[in-house]
Order: C-alpha cells, then sequence, then structure tokens
C-alpha cells in the first residue's frame, strides 16, 4: 500500500493542455502512476468520415495547434497516395520549409517550457523572444502563425517569392546566432545541470521494447527518424544528420532538441536555396476507388502515422491515426516511478508531451476492446 | 496594512476603495483549456512573451482559480471537461470576468459536428468578452484582456 495518492490536474500549471495524472508516493518518492486523458477528446476521427477530403485537411491541421503542419502534411500525402498524384517539386519544397520551420517552432516552444518548469523563467522567456523570428517567417510564408493550412491536394497554397526568400533567410540567420546562445546556456548553467541530469532516464532497451519514437528515442540512443527511413517531400535531396544521444535523461532529450533545431535551420536553408519559378499545384481529379493509404511522417515529437481508407464516395471511409504522444505516454511509468515529486513536472515535460494529438484513444481494458455505451464515456470520470 | 487602515477609520469604506482600485490595476489571469487544438494557448504564452508582453497591464498568469479574476478559456468545451469547467467557475471570487477565445470557444467552430463537443462556451457559464480567430493574435488578444479589464472595472464600481 502506498502513503499518499496526490491528484495532478487536470488544470494544472505544468502544461497549458488538461491531463489528470494520479501519484502514488511514498515519502517524497514516486512509486506509481495512473494517467487518465479524454480531456481533449473530441471526436475527430469520426467527424472527419463525415467531412469531404478537402474540408477534411484543415481538420487534421487543427488536431494540434503545435504540430499542425505535420498533421495536414501527413494527411495530403494520405490523399494524394489514394489518388496516386504526384505533387511538383515547388509544392515539396515548400511543404518542406513549413514543417521544418515548425518543428523549430515546436523545440523552442519545448525549451522555453522546460525552462519555466524548473523554474528558470529568463530561458521561458528568452526561448519566445526567439520563436517570433520563426513565427514571422511562418507568417510571411504561409500568411498565420500558428495553425498554417498550407496544404491542399495536390499542392500548396501559397507561393514563395524571392524577396521573401530573402527574408526568410535573414531571419534564420540571426535566429542561428540567438540559438547556439541558448546551447551555451544549457550546457553550461549549473540549475538546468541540477535539474536535468540524470532525472527520468530510459535506457536503449526500453525505448525498443516500448516502441518510442522522436527525440525521446533518439535520446537514448536510437537513431529512429522517418525523415531518414522514409524519404518524403524532399528529405532525400537534402543534407541533414540525425542527432542521438547516449544518455537518455532529461538532459539529453534537451540537447537533442536543441541540436535539432540547427539541422532544422540548415535544411530550411537548403530548401530555400532549391525554390525555382514553377508551378505549385496539380490539380487532380477527385474520384476515389476503395483503396488504403498508410502515410509516415517525422513529426516535431516523432513519427505520425496516418491510416486512410477510401470508398467510391469523396469522404474516407475509415481514418486512424497514431500521435508520437500515444506512443511516447507508455513509458511514463519508466520516466516518473523512483523520481522525487518535484522532479514529476521536468521528466513529464522532457517527454514533450501533446495531449491534444494524443486524445482519440479507444477504450482498451486488460488487453480487450470492450465497448462502452456512449452514456458511459461521458460519464467516466 | 489593511488593518492599520480600518483602525483609523474606523468603517471599511477606504478600504473598500483601495481593493477596488488594486483589482483595476492588477487583475490576475487563470488560463484554461477546454479541449481545443492548443493552437490558442500557445498564443496566450506568446503574448506573454517579451514582443507583447501583456505583464504591463498588471496581468500575470496564475496556476490557481482562487487567485484569479479573469478566466481566460479556449477550446470548445468536451463532455469529459464540462463539470470540472463549472467548478472551476465556481472557484473564482467574484467580481470576475470571463473572456472566450478562439472561434471554438465562441461557437465550437471547426469541431460543430463532432460527438463529444457540447459548447458554444456561452451556454455552459456566462461570457463578458469574446476574442475571435482562430488562433487570435497575440494583439488581438491584448485587446480582449484589456476590454475584460474595462469590464472588470465597471463590475467593481
Ligand atoms: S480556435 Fe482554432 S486555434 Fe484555437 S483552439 Fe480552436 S481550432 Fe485551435
Amino acid at each position: 500500500m502506498h502513503d499518499m495518492m496526490i491528484p495532478f490536474g487536470p488544470a494544472h500549471p505544468a502544461l497549458p493542455e488538461p491531463v489528470h495524472l494520479k501519484l502514488f508516493l511514498e515519502g517524497e518518492e514516486v512509486k506509481d502512476v495512473d494517467f487518465s486523458v479524454g480531456y481533449n477528446h473530441k471526436g475527430i476521427e469520426r467527424t472527419l468520415e463525415e467531412m469531404d477530403f478537402s474540408k477534411s485537411i484543415f481538420m487534421t491541421g487543427r488536431i494540434c495547434g503545435i504540430c499542425s503542419s505535420a498533421h495536414s502534411t501527413c494527411f495530403t500525402q494520405g490523399i494524394e497516395k489514394l489518388l496516386d498524384v504526384e505533387i511538383p517539386q515547388k509544392a515539396k519544397i515548400i511543404r518542406t520549409i513549413v514543417f521544418e520551420l515548425e518543428r523549430l517552432t515546436s523545440h523552442l516552444l519545448w525549451l522555453g517550457m522546460l525552462g519555466h518548469e524548473i523554474g528558470f523563467d529568463t530561458l521561458f522567456m528568452l526561448c519566445f523572444r526567439e520563436r517570433e523570428y520563426v513565427l514571422d517567417s511562418l507568417e510571411l510564408i504561409t500568411g498565420k502563425r500558428i495553425v498554417h493550412d498550407i496544404n491542399i491536394i495536390g499542392g500548396v497554397r501559397r507561393d514563395i517569392p524571392p524577396e521573401m526568400i530573402k527574408k526568410v533567410n535573414k531571419n534564420l540567420g540571426i535566429l542561428k546566432d540567438k540559438v547556439d546562445y541558448l546551447q551555451t546556456l544549457i550546457k553550461k548553467d549549473p540549475l538546468i545541470k541540477k535539474r536535468t541530469v540524470g532525472i527520468g532516464n530510459i535506457d536503449k532497451d526500453d525505448v525498443e521494447k516500448l516502441c518510442l519514437v522522436g527525440p525521446v528515442a533518439r535520446a537514448s540512443g536510437v537513431p529512429y527518424d522517418i525523415r531518414r527511413t522514409d524519404k518524403y517531400l524532399i528529405y532525400d535531396d537534402l543534407n541533414f544528420k540525425i542527432v542521438t544521444q547516449k544518455d537518455g535523461d532529461s538532459f539529453a532529450r534537451a540537447i537533442v532538441r536543441v541540436q535539432e533545431m540547427f539541422e532544422s535551420i540548415r535544411l530550411t536553408r537548403q530548401a530555400l536555396t532549391l525554390i525555382k519559378p514553377g508551378l505549385i499545384r496539380n490539380k487532380p481529379a477527385m474520384t476515389f476507388t476503395e483503396k488504403e493509404a498508410i502515410s509516415r511522417v517525422e513529426a516535431p515529437r516523432g513519427e505520425l502515422i496516418y491510416y486512410i481508407r477510401s470508398n467510391t464516395t469523396n469522404k474516407p471511409a475509415r481514418v486512424k491515426i497514431r500521435t508520437p504522444t500515444y506512443a511516447n505516454l507508455m513509458c511514463l511509468n519508466k520516466v516518473l516511478v523512483g523520481n522525487n515529486l518535484a522532479d514529476v513536472p521536468v521528466s513529464l515535460a522532457s517527454l514533450d508531451p501533446c495531449l491534444c494529438c494524443t486524445d482519440r484513444v479507444t477504450v482498451v481494458r486488460e488487453g480487450k476492446e470492450e465497448i462502452i455505451k456512449l452514456e458511459d464515456l461521458h460519464g467516466h470520470h | 496594512m489593511f488593518h492599520a487602515i480600518v483602525d483609523c477609520v474606523g468603517d471599511g469604506l477606504i478600504v473598500d476603495k483601495i481593493k477596488k482600485y488594486c483589482l483595476k490595476k492588477s487583475p490576475w489571469i487563470f488560463h484554461f483549456c477546454t479541449g481545443g487544438c492548443n493552437g490558442c494557448d500557445i498564443e496566450i504564452l506568446a503574448a506573454m512573451s517579451p514582443k507583447y508582453d501583456f505583464e504591463r497591464f498588471g496581468c500575470l498568469v496564475k496556476g490557481s482559480p482562487r487567485h484569479a479574476d479573469i478566466f481566460l478559456i479556449t477550446g470548445p468545451v468536451n463532455k469529459k471537461i464540462k463539470s470540472r469547467l463549472v467548478n472551476l467557475y465556481n472557484q473564482i471570487p467574484e467580481p470576475k470576468v470571463v473572456i472566450a477565445m478562439g472561434s471554438c470557444a465562441l461557437s465550437t467552430g471547426i469541431f460543430q459536428k463532432a460527438y463529444n463537443v457540447c459548447g458554444p462556451l456561452d451556454k455552459i457559464i456566462p461570457v463578458d468578452v469574446y476574442i475571435p480567430g482562430c488562433p487570435p493574435k497575440p494583439e488581438a488578444i491584448i485587446d480582449g484582456i484589456v476590454k475584460g479589464i474595462e469590464v472588470l472595472a465597471k463590475k467593481v464600481k
């Protein structure tokens, strides 16, 4: 029997989204964790089945505000596989640029949140100040700061004219110096080290057993990156390295994300040089047949999978989404158990959970899928 | 300090005045996401950041509803969170201002047809200020909060 149970959430200061954790303690030490999600569940997969394909792209972009273009790129790629269309090279380049800029905003946001978690609010403010350079570039390219909606079936919505390339390049130049500074800050600051080194360890075996993805896997030494394995968009033509670390603690995850920012800046710059005048969209005939498609991308948090099945109508028959956070939540037990209570927010934040992505869960209890009446689900607290 | 003033003056009038003055100058915000896409929530963080800095109006984002004067809500209100939302609303001391932010909170927006959504927000709790947009820009958020402070000032009177 455990000494005490502490409820954590659903409204809590650690993350902007609602999640409910139950922490079982003995003294200060966490002995067990239980979590309940569903505070964000809206029923998107079901709703997608009732929207036609061209509209549902904008819905998938709103599954998660932070990885909006990851979701919509993945979904449009799937639809393009169903329709067998090849999109113009320029559209691919623009998608890659938006994708990488989004990864930058996501990682900067994460770093800021880590700073906030360990009580280092200056870091939070610094990260958010630098983040504005990326958001400005995104606003320039797509017209929006957060939910970009750049993808449409067969291509992209907006072109990048030459003067824009100059401005974005300039912003990236400034950003690179700032990220450099952030990196030295993280590597040197004793406060950050004290709170993150050796906290929330996951070793390589666990990563492979639990199928963890994204920066969490890479921080434990597993070089798993869909950009390399699947070579979607134009990643095959670009030169980048997969950042890995060995230690698998919160500090390693921070370093992985910071170094990925440099890679993203490099990738965006390379992609910008590839832009040549040309078409940005091949408008396909929207005739669907009974078919299935699986599409994968490397979202800022890891591998994102869409499964789409179509029938002869212009609405999907089924869409199934597997988000990176859903995969990574499996290691919550490993990360939190054995830690001090005060380290819970840090370890939790170091996984970078995104619950808006995650809350589309089917109920599976003791290995069996249970059919639960809708009313029960609503009353389920 | 308040006790000292009460002792000198003998009635609560001046205390009330000071309290009202303070409330208008430093409204604290409690932010709650009722199941939106997170886009709005990160824009609130961006509005706190050095470029926009809404803290210059005396606002501070707080982690507890009991400290708050302004309740800033995003998202289309899903069925599981509805009861928690009402709880939180009741925990905020009077006078309070409720600000609905983003098309989700205003009209449930793109999630209108989703089965687990029971918004819009103003069907559940009274709303004073609406900030439209998906997500609203930080400038719009600041504008909404300033309007919220005006409403708060009226409520205090
Ligand atoms: S209004 Fe738009 S950005 Fe805000 S939570 Fe809703 S879908 Fe997301």
